[in-house]
């Protein structure tokens, strides 16, 4: 009897900072620029030909501030990846190490099993996940350097550069990179409830004893 | 880094940027000038055959290429250089100033050291690329000033934010919040 009490029991989460102010703060500052631009983006290329002219061309100019607010966030966040704390470090995204390569494995089955058995364990960034932002940072910075050449090439030239069709390119791709963010880390939220979603406002996540024993190698 | 490499690199590129100027400016501005000259009297010949009549087709052209001469120096040499000189002086100050704020915050380290490079690479990518264009002509770098500006746009931002939590006070001197004067 005392058993199935002590089975019972519920785990008891102890707090552990994971995120340091400015990886949160960037974070932030990258999803509302981001979601600004896409937002202006979508009404330009849909919208912007049934637009009277003048208003087409205030969008582009809000559209072209929030892009150089994003450059200047994803510059910081790169920077960042190099010189910031282990948990903002490229390391942390990338499957580096052996313990790191097993939880991109971990998930991955997690995944191919429709999120039933044990979800993966991970201190900050999901290993499988940081492949992910890796490669978005990379599209993001392609996307703001077509934006730029697009800014600056007279208007006959814009509609027939390669630089549109890349920036096009690269606003789908975000768009999907958003859809799955935004669903993986409400999956993971609800799967692993190690409180991923306000770790990223408070930078703490709750672990149990024997867990955090088990995250110290990483 | 703390700040000390921004104040380095600052004066020690002021001197490099002052010293453009004059190299390239000053001469650009003495070509400009004949070209200038040289459209103006070109220009006054076509006047002078216009007081008689129809002038001439070669006068005309002279007068045009003068002026195209002249405008494509001007653009190429004035608009660039003078941009590249003007954004170096104020990037190389910006640097030394910088690096006197980050020198006083009490902030952990990895935050100086980013303040500090967004600022470094602000000027070398943002008035140096400048003056990759107008002194050696590579026109396709300059397309690269905009991580520049962005830096520095950054660096900016992030600095004012820091200065709010980060200058606890100086010693010795009276009135700053938090801290008793040290005599």
């Amino acid at each position: 009897m005392e058993e199935r009490l002590g089975e019972m029991t519920e785990p008891v989460y102890r707090m552990h900072r994971v995120w340091d102010p400015l990886l949160r703060a960037l974070h932030w500052w990258n999803a509302l620029t981001v979601l600004a631009l896409v937002t202006l983006g979508t009404a330009i290329m849909f919208l912007g030909e049934d637009l009277p002219h003048a208003m087409e061309e205030g969008l582009i100019t809000l559209h072209v501030l929030f892009g150089y607010l994003f450059a200047a966030g994803l510059l910081v966040r790169i920077l960042w990846l190099f010189i910031g704390p282990q948990s903002a470090g490229w390391k942390d995204l990338l499957p580096i190490t052996a313990g790191r390569r097993r939880t991109v494995l971990d998930t991955l089955k997690f995944y191919a099993g429709f999120l039933r058995g044990t979800p993966p364990l991970y201190k900050a960034h999901n290993p499988f996940a940081g492949m992910v932002y890796a490669v978005f940072f990379i599209i993001a910075a392609v996307q703001v350097g077509a934006g730029v050449v697009l800014v600056n090439l007279p208007d006959d030239l814009r509609d027939k550069s390669v630089s549109l069709e890349l920036h096009e390119a690269g606003y789908i791709l975000i768009m999907l990179y958003i859809a799955a963010h935004v669903f993986a880390v409400v999956v993971h939220e609800l799967t692993e409830r190690h409180g991923l979603i306000s770790a990223m406002v408070n930078g703490d996540k709750g672990f149990t004893e024997e867990e955090w024993e088990r995250l110290k190698d990483e | 880094m703390s700040g000390k490499e921004n104040i380095v690199f600052g004066l020690i590129y002021f001197a490099f940027t002052a010293v453009l100027g004059p190299v390239l400016l000053v001469p650009g501005n003495g070509g400009n000038f004949q070209k200038m000259m040289a459209a103006d009297k070109a220009v006054e010949a076509m006047a002078e055959e216009m007081k008689t009549g129809e002038p001439k087709a070669v006068t005309q052209a002279a007068a045009v290429a003068a002026i195209m001469d002249y405008l494509k120096g001007a653009k190429r040499i004035g608009f660039i250089a003078s941009a590249a000189h003007a954004h170096g002086n104020l990037e190389s100050l910006l640097n030394v100033v910088a690096g006197l704020v980050i020198l006083t915050l009490q902030i952990p380290s990895s935050y100086k050291t980013l303040l500090s490079l967004l600022f470094i690479i602000g000027a070398v990518m943002h008035s140096g690329l400048l003056y990759l264009v107008a002194v050696f002509g590579i026109r396709a770098v300059g397309g690269f000033t905009m991580i520049g500006a962005v830096a520095i746009i950054a660096g900016l931002l992030l600095t004012g934010i820091a200065s709010v939590i980060g200058i606890k006070g100086i010693k010795g001197i009276k009135g700053i919040k938090g801290q008793k004067n040290a005599g």
